[in-house]
C-alpha cells in the first residue's frame, strides 16, 4: 500500500508484548488515519463504561497517509482515547516531529493498551521495540526527560512523546508533550498516558517512505507551497502567523469584542496590547521555529533571562493565542513575561494551557465573589495576578490543597464548591471553551455545544469567515452570513465540520486548509492523498464522507460513554449578556440554542436526541455502530 | 558562474524540507537519514544550520581521492559513482563533513546541486537557502586552476 | 620565474599534487617527471581493487594529463645522482634544474624469515607486485598475510571476494595497531571473524615451507602451520632513500624536510613516503606519515614552496580511513593520550566506536570504527588547533559536525566556512606535548 506503511504498532503494557497489527487499504480508505482511525479503534476496542484511567482505554497515536511526506502542514498527528475530563471521545492534535519520524521507523500509528506495573517509556527504533525502565524518569520535567532518554538511545535525533508531572498526577487536563514544545492538549489525553505508566515514548526512524506517483505528489506539493505563500495570513506578511505568531491577531479580538476577558464577561481588553503577538515581538520574541514540513513557522522562541519571570528558554517555545488569551485577559494579566512563564511551566508539566488558565480564571472569579477563600487556596488570587497565577498552576500540577480540586476541571470543581459556582464554569461536557466569545460568532456556539470532546474551537469554523460571499464554493458555503446570527447556520456548520474533520483523519495542520485559514487548496490536498496512495478517483465527495464517517463515529462514541442532548449544551455565561467591546449585548438564549440544535440534528441526520441514526449510519457503513448504539438503549 | 547553497542559519525554521526535498529527488522516496542537505540542531542556542556540499574551487576531497571519482569542475565538484571504491578518504578530507556513504551501494554521496536546480532551495519557504555566488565558490585563485584540471584531469 | 626548470622523480601522489601545484601558480615553468615504472600515475590505493578484479584501470589522471599540464614524462628511468645543478639518470641523461623534488616513495619491508625467496611470497607495493600476484592466484585456496596492518586488511577484503580462505599472522597485539586502540581493534577483528578469517596476534612467522617450488604453508613461533598457496607480506613499508643518501641529503629512517619540505641541499625538495617531516602535533618530532593524504598534502606544500611562496606547512598530521568487510575505521592524530594530563574520551555501543583525545584544550586525535561521518570536521579542528574552552558552544560528548563549529562564526555558513576554511592560516602556537 503506498503512502501508509500499513502496520500498526500494539502495545500492551500490562503483559509487556508489543507487536504489529497490519492496516489494510479497506480500512485505510475508509478512515484515513487521525481521528478517523482512532475513533474506529476507541468503538471496536474500549468496553463501553470503561474508566478512562483503567487498563481497558485505548491510547491511540494516530497518523495518516501523508505523514513522512513535504505535504505542507503534514507534519502532525492525533491522540484518541476515551475522555477523563468529558467521559466521552478524547482527542487532541499536535505538531512536530514525531509523526514523520514513526513514519520512516515503519509505522502508521502506536495503539497503547493496559497499564505498566511500574512506570516504563516505550523506545522505537525501526523494526526494534523495547519497553524500559522509566521510575527514574518519574516526575521529571518534559525537557529533562527527552535529554535522558536521547542520552539512552544514544541518538539525538531521537524524537520523544511524554508526560509530565500533571499526568502522572492524572490531571483532568494534563496534556501530551512531544518535540519538548508541541502540546496535544486536550481533554486530559496526558492523563490517560500517565494513568497506563507510560512516560514516553521515544522513536527514531531511519527508513523511508514512498508514495505511488511522486512527480504528481511534487507538483501538487508546489502548487500547495504557491498558494500558502500567497496567502495573507500563511505567507510572509508583517501581520501574519510566521511573523507575529498566533496571536497576532489579540488586538483585532479585543476590537471586534470577541477577546475572552474576565473570565468570560466581557470581550474588550484595555490591555490586549500588552499581551499581544506584537508585545512578543517588541519585548521576549528571539525567533520562530517551524513543525516538520511546514511552511508557516507561526511556533514562537522567547527568552526571559532574568527578573521576577526569568528562566524561560528558547527550547519550550513561545506562548502561541490560546494560551496568551488563556493566561492574560481571561485573567486579566497584563505581564508577558509571566504568560512566557506560565506557558513554560504548562510544557514543563505537561498541561493544557486553555484548561488551566480556564481554571485559574474561575478560580479567581470564585475568590472575587467569595466562593473561595483565602484560607482554602493558601494566598490571595486577585484578578491579573501572575504570581499567584504560578503558584496556583504549581498546585494543579502537584494536586496539592486547591489544586486538587481544580486539578479536575471546572466542571467538575465547581459542582464540588457549589452554591453557584457552575454558573463560573465556562465549558461543555467537561472541556473548557477555548479562547473564542461564541456571543460574537454564533456558528461556533453549535460547535462548542455538539462537538465530540467538548466545547471545540476547532470543530467547525469561525464566523468573520464566512462574512463574505462565497467563502467556501467547493464545499456548498456560499452566501455571506452575519456572525450574531444563528440563523442558517446548522447547515454551514456541519459542511465546514465535516470538512474539518477529513483534515483531521489526515491529519494535516487546520492552518493549512480551507475551512480554518481560507486556504482555497482543496485539489491540492486531494491531489496530494490521490498521488501518495495511489486513489486516483478519489473526491471532494468522497473526502467529505470520510470526515462525516468520523465525525459520526466519535459522536457515537460520545453518546455511547456520556449522553447525547443532554449534554449538548452551552454555559451558562453564555446566556447572559456580553458586557463590553463591538459584541456587547450579545447572548445566546436556551431557546435560541435549541431551535439551533434541532435544526443541526436534522441536517446531520441525528434523532432529536442528537443521536446517529441507524439510516445515517447506514448511509456512512457503520452499521455495526448502530448496533451498538442500538443495544445501548438509543440514546439518552 | 560558479555558485554554490548558501545557508542562513538566522532564517532556518527546522521544518526540515529541504532534506524531504532532497532525499525524494535523489532516492525517490522520502528519507532525511540519506539527503544530502542536513540541518543540525543546537536548541539550547535556537540555531539550526542547514550544511551542504560547498562545491570548493579547490575541494580537498578531489585532492585526495585515490579513484578518480571527484573530479573538479566550474562551481561543482562532480562525483562519478561508477569509479567510487567506498574508501571514504573524501570523508576524512572534507572538513565539513557533508560527504555521507550509501551503505546499500558502498558508494558515498555528494551534493551536485540538482544539476544547477536545487530542490533543497526551491522547497524553502524562509529563504535560508540560496543558491548564488559565494566567496569560497569564487575564489580567484583556485579558478584558473580549477578549469585546467577539470580539462586534465580523468573523464 | 617563468624558467625556472623543475624535476620531479616519482609519479605517485606526492608528485602529482606537487605538479599540480606549481601549475597552479606557474604555467609555464618547464617540469619533467622520471619515474623507474613503466606506466603513467596509477592509483596504489587499487591495487587491491586490481587483485579481485572488481577494477582494471587503475590511472590516476586521463592519458593526455601530462601533455595538457605540459610537463615531460619521463617513464621507465630510474635517476641514480644528484649533482649540483641537474640529476643523472641510469641511462646516462642529465636533467638539468633550478628545483629538485624527490618524492620516490618507499618499498615494502621484506622480513628476514627462512624461505622468503620462495615463489609465492610477495609483497604488494606496485602494478608489478599486483600483477605477479594476480598471476599466481589461479588455483590457489589459502593464503597467508603477515602484518596486520592497513595492506593487510585491504588484500584481506580482495581475497575474501575470491572465495580463499585468509590467515592472518600479526607481531603485536591486534591488528590495525598502528591505527587503532583495543578496543576500537577488537570490532574489526570481530567482523574479521566474523568472515572467517583466522587472526593470529602476539605471533610471528618463522619460516615459509615449500614443496614442488612454490609455498605450502607458514610456520609460526608458537609451531602453528598455516596452509599457505600464497603469501602477502604487509609488515610496513621503508622510505626509498638511496637517491638523497647518494646526493649527501640529510637522512634518518626517512629524508630530513623542514616545514617548507626543504631537505638539507638548498634547491632539493622531499615529499611523500620518503620524506620525514616535522610532525604537527609534537614539536621538534619528524615523522613518516606513509598516508596517502600526507603525500598529497607535502606534494602540495613541496610544489608551492619549490616557486619560492615560502608556504610553511602545518606539520604531518597522520589520518586514515578505510575500510574491511562492510565496517569503517579512520584514524587521526593521536591515538592514545600523550601523557597523564591528557583526556579520552570514549564512547563505545553497537557496534560503533568513537575515541577522542583531547591535551592542552585541544583535539590532539580520534578513532572511529563503525561510523567514520565525524572524520572530515574531526581532523580540521585537530588542524586547526583550536582552543576548546574558546569554543563557548562545543561539547565534544556531543557528534562533531561542521555545524558546531559555524555556530561560532557569522549568520551564514558562508561566513563561517571561510572563516573555518583558511588552510594557509598561520596555526596557533602549540606545545601540545
Amino acid at each position: 500500500m503506498d503512502g501508509y506503511a500499513g502496520r500498526l504498532l500494539r502495545v500492551d503494557l500490562s503483559s509487556g508484548k508489543t507487536w504489529v497489527e497490519s492496516l489494510d487499504e479497506a480500512r485505510a480508505r475508509r478512515y484515513l488515519g487521525g481521528r478517523g482511525l482512532g475513533a474506529r479503534i476507541l468503538m471496536d476496542e474500549v468496553p463501553e463504561g470503561c474508566d478512562p484511567l483503567g487498563p481497558e482505554n485505548r491510547l491511540v497515536f494516530a497518523m495518516g497517509p501523508l505523514a513522512g511526506t513535504f505535504a505542507p502542514g503534514s507534519g502532525r498527528y492525533t491522540i484518541v482515547a476515551k475522555s477523563p475530563a468529558t467521559g466521552g471521545f478524547g482527542e487532541a492534535y499536535t505538531g512536530g516531529f514525531v509523526a514523520h519520524e514513526l513514519k520512516y521507523a515503519g509505522y502508521d500509528g502506536i495503539v497503547v493498551q493496559g497499564k505498566a506495573p511500574e512506570k516504563v517509556y516505550l523506545a522505537v527504533t525501526n523494526d526494534r521495540v523495547e519497553i524500559r525502565p522509566a521510575s527514574h524518569l518519574a516526575g521529571r520535567g518534559t525537557l529533562e526527560t527527552e535529554e535522558k532518554i536521547k542520552e539512552e538511545m544514544g541518538d539525538l535525533e531521537t524524537r520523544i512523546v511524554s508526560v509530565g508531572l500533571a499526568g502522572e498526577n492524572a490531571v483532568r487536563f494534563a496534556c501530551v508533550m512531544n518535540d519538548t514544545d508541541r502540546a496535544a492538549g486536550r481533554t486530559g489525553m496526558g492523563a490517560v498516558m500517565g494513568a497506563k505508566n507510560l512516560k514516553a515514548i521515544a522513536i527514531r526512524g531511519t527508513g523511508r517512505v514512498a508514495l505511488a506517483d511522486p512527480k504528481a505528489f511534487r507538483e501538487h506539493a508546489l502548487a500547495d507551497l504557491a498558494k500558502i505563500r500567497k496567502h495573507p495570513w500563511l505567507g510572509d506578511r508583517p501581520g501574519s502567523a510566521g511573523n507575529l505568531g498566533t496571536a497576532g491577531g489579540v488586538e483585532d479580538l479585543s476590537s471586534l469584542g470577541i477577546l475572552p476577558t474576565r473570565n468570560w464577561e466581557t470581550g474588550a481588553w484595555e490591555y490586549a496590547d500588552r499581551i499581544s503577538g506584537t508585545a512578543m515581538k517588541n519585548t521576549i520574541l528571539i525567533g520562530r521555529r517551524a513543525c516538520q514540513a511546514c511552511p508557516v513557522g507561526c511556533t514562537r522562541v522567547v527568552r526571559v533571562a532574568d527578573g521576577p519571570f526569568g528562566g524561560v528558554r528558547p527550547e519550550y517555545g513561545g506562548p502561541e493565542y490560546e494560551t496568551v488569551a488563556a493566561f492574560g485577559s481571561l485573567c486579566q494579566n497584563r505581564n508577558l513575561q509571566a504568560i512566557a512563564l506560565l506557558n513554560q511551566k504548562c510544557n514543563v508539566y505537561g498541561l493544557d494551557t486553555i484548561s488551566a488558565g480556564s481554571a485559574i480564571a474561575f478560580a479567581m472569579e470564585c475568590f472575587e465573589k467569595g466562593l473561595l477563600t483565602e484560607k482554602e487556596i493558601g494566598f490571595r488570587l486577585d484578578w491579573g495576578d501572575p504570581a499567584a497565577m504560578l503558584r496556583l498552576l504549581d498546585l494543579i500540577a502537584r494536586r496539592e490543597g486547591i489544586g486538587d480540586l481544580l486539578a479536575d476541571g471546572t466542571g467538575r470543581a465547581a459542582a464540588k464548591i457549589g452554591r453557584g459556582a457552575s454558573e463560573l464554569a465556562v465549558e461543555v461536557k467537561g472541556l473548557e471553551l477555548g479562547m473564542h466569545e461564541a456571543r460574537g460568532k454564533k456558528g461556533l456556539a453549535l460547535s462548542y455545544a455538539t462537538a465530540p470532546r467538548g466545547a471545540d474551537h476547532m470543530e467547525g469554523f469561525h464566523d468573520p469567515m464566512i462574512a463574505a460571499p462565497n467563502a467556501w464554493p467547493e464545499i456548498g458555503v456560499v452566501q455571506a452570513m452575519d456572525r450574531f446570527t444563528l440563523e442558517g447556520k446548522p447547515r454551514v456548520v456541519r459542511l465546514a465540520e465535516d470538512y474539518t474533520s477529513f483534515i483531521n483523519s489526515l491529519p494535516i495542520c487546520s492552518f493549512m486548509s480551507l475551512t480554518v485559514a481560507g486556504v482555497r487548496n482543496t485539489e491540492e490536498l486531494s491531489g496530494m492523498l490521490a498521488a501518495a496512495t495511489g486513489w486516483r478517483d478519489i473526491t471532494i465527495e468522497e473526502e467529505m464522507a470520510i470526515g462525516e464517517r468520523a465525525y459520526n463515529l466519535a459522536r457515537a462514541f460520545t453518546v455511547r460513554e456520556s449522553g447525547g442532548k443532554a449534554d449538548d449544551r452551552l454555559p451558562v455565561k453564555l446566556s447572559r449578556s456580553l458586557r463590553g467591546g463591538a459584541s456587547k449585548g450579545q447572548v445566546i438564549t436556551d431557546a435560541d440554542l435549541q431551535a439551533a440544535l434541532q435544526e443541526y440534528y436534522r441536517v446531520r441526520g441525528w434523532s432529536e436526541n442528537g443521536t446517529p441514526t441507524e439510516a445515517k449510519l447506514r448511509e456512512l457503513g457503520l452499521e455495526d455502530v448502530a448496533q451498538q448504539l442500538a443495544t445501548k438503549g438509543g440514546g439518552r | 558562474m560558479s555558485r554554490m547553497i548558501v545557508a542562513d542559519m538566522t532564517k532556518c525554521t527546522n521544518c526540515r524540507m529541504c532534506e524531504m526535498a532532497c532525499s525524494l529527488a535523489t532516492t525517490g522516496a522520502f528519507a532525511p537519514t540519506r539527503s544530502r542537505i542536513r540541518v543540525h540542531v543546537f536548541a539550547e542556542h535556537f540555531k539550526h544550520v542547514p550544511v551542504t556540499c560547498f562545491q570548493c574551487a579547490d575541494a580537498p576531497c578531489v585532492k585526495v581521492c585515490p579513484a578518480g571519482a571527484l573530479l573538479q569542475g566550474e562551481g561543482l565538484v562532480r562525483f562519478v559513482k561508477e569509479a567510487c571504491i567506498g574508501c571514504r578518504m573524501c570523508m576524512l578530507a572534507c572538513p565539513f563533513g557533508v560527504i555521507s556513504f550509501e551503505s546499500e551501494a558502498r558508494v558515498i554521496a555528494k551534493c551536485d546541486t540538482c544539476s544547477g536546480d536545487p530542490e533543497c532551495v526551491r522547497f524553502c519557504a524562509y529563504g535560508a537557502l540560496e543558491f548564488r555566488e559565494s566567496e569560497l565558490a569564487a575564489a580567484p585563485k583556485g579558478r584558473d586552476f580549477a578549469r585546467r584540471v577539470a580539462e586534465a584531469a580523468k573523464g | 620565474m617563468s624558467q625556472r626548470r623543475i624535476v620531479i622523480v616519482g609519479n605517485s601522489a606526492a608528485s602529482l599534487a606537487a605538479l599540480e601545484s606549481i601549475r597552479r601558480l606557474d604555467g609555464k615553468c618547464p617540469v619533467t617527471l622520471v619515474s623507474d615504472e613503466p606506466i603513467p600515475a596509477y592509483s596504489r590505493v587499487l591495487l587491491p581493487y586490481l587483485l579481485s578484479g572488481e577494477r582494471h584501470d587503475l590511472s590516476l589522471r586521463s592519458p593526455d594529463y601530462y601533455h595538457r599540464m605540459g610537463a615531460r614524462m619521463l617513464l621507465g628511468r630510474r635517476a641514480v645522482r644528484i649533482e649540483a645543478d641537474a640529476v643523472v639518470l641510469d641511462d646516462g641523461t642529465t636533467l638539468p634544474l633550478d628545483r629538485l623534488l624527490v618524492a620516490t616513495g618507499s618499498h615494502a619491508a621484506i622480513p628476514d624469515i627462512e624461505g622468503i625467496s620462495t615463489p609465492g611470497v610477495f609483497p604488494l607495493k606496485n602494478m608489478a607486485d599486483a600483477l605477479r600476484i594476480r598471476g599466481h592466484l589461479k588455483g590457489a585456496r589459502h593464503a597467508v598475510i603477515l602484518g596486520g596492518g592497513l595492506i593487510c586488511l585491504l588484500v584481506v577484503r580482495a581475497f575474501l571476494k575470491l572465495d580463499l580462505a585468509v590467515s592472518i599472522v600479526v607481531s603485536s597485539d591486534r591488528l590495525l595497531s598502528r591505527m587503532l586502540d583495543a578496543e576500537g581493534s577488537a570490532l574489526v577483528q570481530q567482523r574479521l571473524a566474523e568472515a572467517g578469517v583466522r587472526v593470529l596476534t602476539h605471533a610471528d612467522a618463522t619460516r615459509i615451507v615449500a614443496r614442488n617450488g612454490r609455498v605450502r604453508s607458514v610456520m609460526t613461533a608458537a609451531g602453528d602451520e598455516l596452509p599457505a598457496d600464497i603469501v602477502i607480506l604487509a609488515k610496513g613499508i621503508r622510505s626509498n632513500i638511496e637517491l638523497a643518501r647518494a646526493g649527501g641529503l640529510a637522512t634518518g629512517r626517512g629524508i630530513l624536510v623542514d616545514p617548507y619540505m626543504r631537505t638539507s641541499r638548498p634547491g632539493v625538495f622531499a615529499a611523500g613516503d620518503c620524506a620525514e617531516a616535522p610532525d604537527m602535533l609534537v614539536r621538534g618530532k619528524k615523522t613518516i606519515s606513509a598516508t596517502w593524504f600526507e603525500a598529497v598534502a607535502q606534494g602540495e606544500t613541496a610544489g608551492a614552496n619549490m616557486l619560492d611562496l615560502a608556504r610553511p606547512s602545518l606539520g604531518s598530521l597522520k589520518m586514515n580511513v578505510m575500510e574491511t568487510l562492510g565496517i569503517a575505521v579512520a584514524a587521526i592524530g593521536m591515538t592514545e593520550a600523550p601523557d597523564a594530563e591528557a583526556r579520552v574520551l570514549v564512547r563505545s555501543r553497537d557496534g560503533v566506536y568513537r575515541k577522542l583525545v583531547i591535551s592542552h584544550d585541544r583535539l590532539v586525535g580520534a578513532v572511529l570504527v563503525g561510523d567514520v561521518s565525524e572524520a572530515g570536521p574531526i581532523a580540521t579542528l585537530i588542524r586547526r588547533g583550536l582552543r576548546l574552552s574558546e569554543l563557548k558552544r562545543f561539547d565534544p560528548s556531543r557528534p562533531i559536525r561542521y555545524a558546531e563549529l559555524a555556530v561560532q562564526w557569522g549568520s551564514s555558513v558562508d561566513d563561517s566556512a571561510t572563516a573555518l576554511v583558511r588552510w594557509d592560516r598561520p596555526r596557533p602556537d602549540s606545545a601540545t606535548c
